[in-house]
């Protein structure tokens, strides 16, 4: 029972270290400030935390590099000013994505509704303004893995 | 100085194509235990990778050189855990058919260009040329098209199509970056 117990605390943790990882890399897509060191730093803890797990390794492996799909993102957009185009809408996946990975639970629904709000955004005016539409598309993609994937952890 | 960061980047580029070759056999042939084993050397080189590098106020033009070069074997490391999510995914079988001969190709032309690398960083000449992968990768895509001849639209409603057009997506990133790291050679 006890080692059920230490078993759960640590894949919670792990859990914790990808969502902190996810807020770090959220913040990139508004403040162009270099946080590289910082996001370097936390992917190394996210994968040693998810190592130090017994069970549900592959899985939390899994979610990890969806965290690692999303971000190319920041990557892939040139023009920042995109951005601005669906900051609020980019935002509330940001937090609520972050809630959601810590507690799939109580954030699920929320999360669900924010990805299709964005989608909806990318029907109506991101395929049509952005540069190369393709990478908004594999992006929210990546948002349903992540809803997916996280949802079959549940307890 | 050269030598020690040499010592730390190549076996880094050795794990990072080992994975990358065991990223393309998971999803061409769902092998998975090479690519977990892959995947825990990957982890350990990415981790290894030195925190010097950061620093973005760097003025000697030497030290400009190996945060580019580092920078971009950090790039190359999260396109492959990305890869490796969109591997998981059980493409339809007579899509992995049609692409499996100019994928096999593409991924042989990246071993080998890592390879040269490699041979550079180890201060030895290279034996042969290594073309810049851009025909192989056109071709792969080319297949791609052909088999699902894809719009934004027919994107929209296939998972599988979306799912691989984003593979081919980061096989050219991929591309992309190891022509960086070869052309910042020179200045590290």
């Amino acid at each position: 029972m006890l080692n059920n117990y230490f078993k759960k605390m640590v894949y919670r943790r792990a859990l914790r270290e990808i969502a902190k990882l996810q807020q770090l890399l959220c913040s990139s897509y508004f403040v162009q400030e270099n946080n590289d060191k910082q996001v370097h730093q936390q992917r190394i803890r996210v994968l040693s935390t998810i190592r130090k797990n017994k069970c549900h390794v592959d899985e939390l492996n899994h979610i990890a590099d969806i965290i690692f799909s999303l971000n190319q993102l920041r990557h892939r957009i040139k023009d920042f000013s995109i951005f601005e185009v669906c900051s609020r809408e980019l935002n509330d996946i940001a937090s609520t994505s972050v809630a959601f990975i810590q507690d799939a639970v109580k954030f699920s629904a929320i999360f669900s509704e924010k990805i299709h709000q964005f989608e909806t955004l990318y029907h109506n005016t991101l395929r049509v303004v952005a540069p190369d539409p393709l990478v908004f598309l594999f992006f929210i993609q990546d948002l349903y893995a992540l809803h997916e994937k996280v949802n079959q952890l549940r307890p | 100085m050269r030598n020690e960061i040499n010592k730390k980047i190549i076996p880094m580029l050795e794990a990072y194509k080992n994975y990358f070759l065991s990223i393309i056999d998971l999803l061409l042939r769902r092998e998975m235990s090479d690519c977990a084993v892959q995947r825990k050397i990957a982890e350990i080189a990415f981790q290894a990778l030195p925190n010097w590098y950061y620093p973005t106020r760097v003025k000697i033009p030497f030290e400009v050189g190996r945060r580019f070069f580092l920078v971009k074997i950090d790039q190359l490391g999260e396109i492959l855990f990305s890869m490796h999510h969109l591997a998981h995914y059980s493409f339809d079988s007579f899509l992995l058919e049609q692409i499996s001969e100019p994928l096999l190709i593409f991924s042989n032309k990246v071993k080998q260009f890592i390879d040269a690398i490699i041979t550079v960083l180890n201060l030895k000449d290279l034996s042969e040329q290594v073309g810049d992968m851009a025909q192989s990768i056109a071709r792969l895509e080319q297949q791609f098209r052909t088999v699902v001849p894809y719009t934004t639209e027919l994107l929209d409603v296939s998972k599988d199509a979306v799912y691989f057009a984003e593979f081919i997506f980061e096989l050219k990133e991929l591309r992309f970056i190891l022509l960086k790291l070869a052309e910042a050679l020179r200045s590290i």
